[in-house]
């Protein structure tokens, strides 16, 4: 792997925990879904994404405000992981650019990094408003506007849909191993790496650093 | 105590042909980096032990990329000694404590490695200090096996008396952690305290508060917790 310069976090499961009701609702009410929310945010998250996805045309404007509503009501009741900002004051420290890259509405983003006091530590936002799709869209738009390079470029994720989007848009897919079955089972698709917990990234990336830095000296 | 827990290392066959270095400086014996998965040590970036079977060889105090624990009995054994390592490096000889050379999960030349012992750096010896007068010491470890295997856990104590009265301690559990695990909150506790059958489970009642065990080896913390009793108790006959 090559020396990391850049981060993309995506929020829901990555720096807090959401709640799954809310995700759901949203596919209930636009997508006519039925059945029981998932016990996982991440996961309803993502597979409302599926669907947003599948749509042949963008979302009518009363629709993207529901969608919107629930969204905030989500970043209202997360709670974000107690090693979330100690990691990112060191990575960049580090001189890591970090940038938020999700697939929740631009309010929404921008609200969670409010509530948590986030804004300092990042380089940007790329969110499906600015990118003009989900999944591997806002990594797309990160990529492109500010001009990073996809193999020193990380994406957290702790999804199969999140891996499969940090792949589509070439950079390094890392798993976020919040359940330890699930995180086994998704191992098994090959992400390029994992962390337990956020304090571990400064060390990955010094690791991968410090490997590249014994190459060159050999 | 040494002598105890050195014979409580491996099998005898193993113990004849091996040295205090290796023990001390061993690799880490989880069953992911010997079955040769591309983990933290092997070239890879994930830890198989924090989300696959970490009953046995995994840490339950939390972990810094890589959960193996270490797996040295040695080290237990020699840091309530206070013994120190000499190492001959290219800028002379350099002497750490072994709490200093066996940190725990660091990296060091480009990799992860439980000491800080560098590629072109050789242990040529571990120093003992001569006990100070008043010193009892105790080395337990639980293990699958009686012979031939790792601790579950294990535990390295010495207590420093005057009367019956603990004037110094080191508390040092093995097999939970990716290093030997100086637990100094015990040894505060300790301080002060006189040596009776009660002190064991006053002192579990605080050891261990910052356990992070993965999914299968809380347990792990139970029998590293029992030891601590036994040890006092030990120490109290």
């Amino acid at each position: 792997m090559q020396t990391i310069e850049a981060l993309l976090l995506e929020p829901v499961g990555c720096l807090a925990e959401f709640p799954s009701s809310q995700f759901h609702q949203i596919a209930v009410r636009l997508f006519r879904r039925k059945g029981k929310a998932s016990l996982s945010g991440s996961r309803s998250y993502w597979r409302l994404l599926n669907l947003l996805d599948a749509l042949d045309a963008p979302l009518n404007e009363e629709k993207k405000r529901i969608a919107e509503a629930f969204e905030i009501e989500a970043v209202d009741a997360a709670s974000m992981y107690e090693d979330v900002v100690p990691a990112l004051a060191e990575l960049k420290s580090m001189g890591i650019r970090l940038f938020v890259t999700t697939s929740l509405s631009r309010k929404a983003a921008l609200r969670f990094i409010e509530r948590n006091s986030l804004g300092e530590f990042l380089s940007g936002v790329h969110t499906r408003d600015d990118a003009g799709g989900v999944k591997s869209a806002p990594l797309l738009s990160a990529l492109k506007g500010a001009s990073l390079s996809p193999e020193k470029t990380m994406f957290l994720t702790d999804t199969l849909e999140g891996i499969q989007a940090a792949r589509s848009a070439g950079v390094h897919s890392i798993l976020m191993m919040n359940d330890p079955d699930e995180a086994q089972r998704l191992a098994m698709h090959n992400p390029a790496g994992g962390i337990v917990s956020m304090h571990e990234m400064p060390d990955f990336i010094r690791l991968i650093d410090a490997q590249n830095q014994k190459t060159r000296d050999l | 105590m040494i002598v105890e827990a050195i014979g409580k290392i491996s099998s005898p066959e193993l113990r004849n042909a091996s040295t205090i270095g290796g023990d001390l400086l061993q690799e880490v014996w989880c069953q992911y980096l010997r079955g040769g998965y591309s983990c933290w040590r092997n070239g890879g970036y994930l830890c198989y032990g924090a989300i696959g079977d970490n009953s046995y060889y995994h840490s339950a105090m939390g972990g810094r990329l890589c959960y193996a624990v270490y797996p040295g009995d040695a080290a237990t054994a020699l840091i309530p000694f206070d013994a120190r390592a000499k190492l001959a490096t290219p800028q002379g000889e350099k002497e750490l404590s072994i709490e200093q050379m066996v940190p725990g999960d660091m990296l060091v030349d480009g990799k992860i490695q439980s000491h800080v012992v560098r590629y072109n750096e050789i242990l040529t010896s571990v120093v003992i200090p001569p006990p100070k007068p008043g010193v009892r010491a105790s080395f337990e470890k639980l293990r699958p096996r009686g012979v031939w295997d790792f601790a579950m856990a294990s535990l390295g104590i010495s207590v420093q008396l005057h009367d019956k009265t603990i004037e110094d301690s080191r508390v040092v559990f093995g097999g939970i952690s990716g290093k030997p695990y100086r637990e100094k909150t015990v040894e505060a506790f300790l301080k002060g305290k006189t040596l009776s059958a009660e002190l064991g489970d006053q002192a579990v009642s605080v050891a261990l508060a910052d356990a992070a065990p993965l999914k299968y080896n809380a347990t792990k913390i139970d029998m590293a917790k029992g030891l601590l009793a036994s040890g006092l108790a030990r120490l109290n006959t």
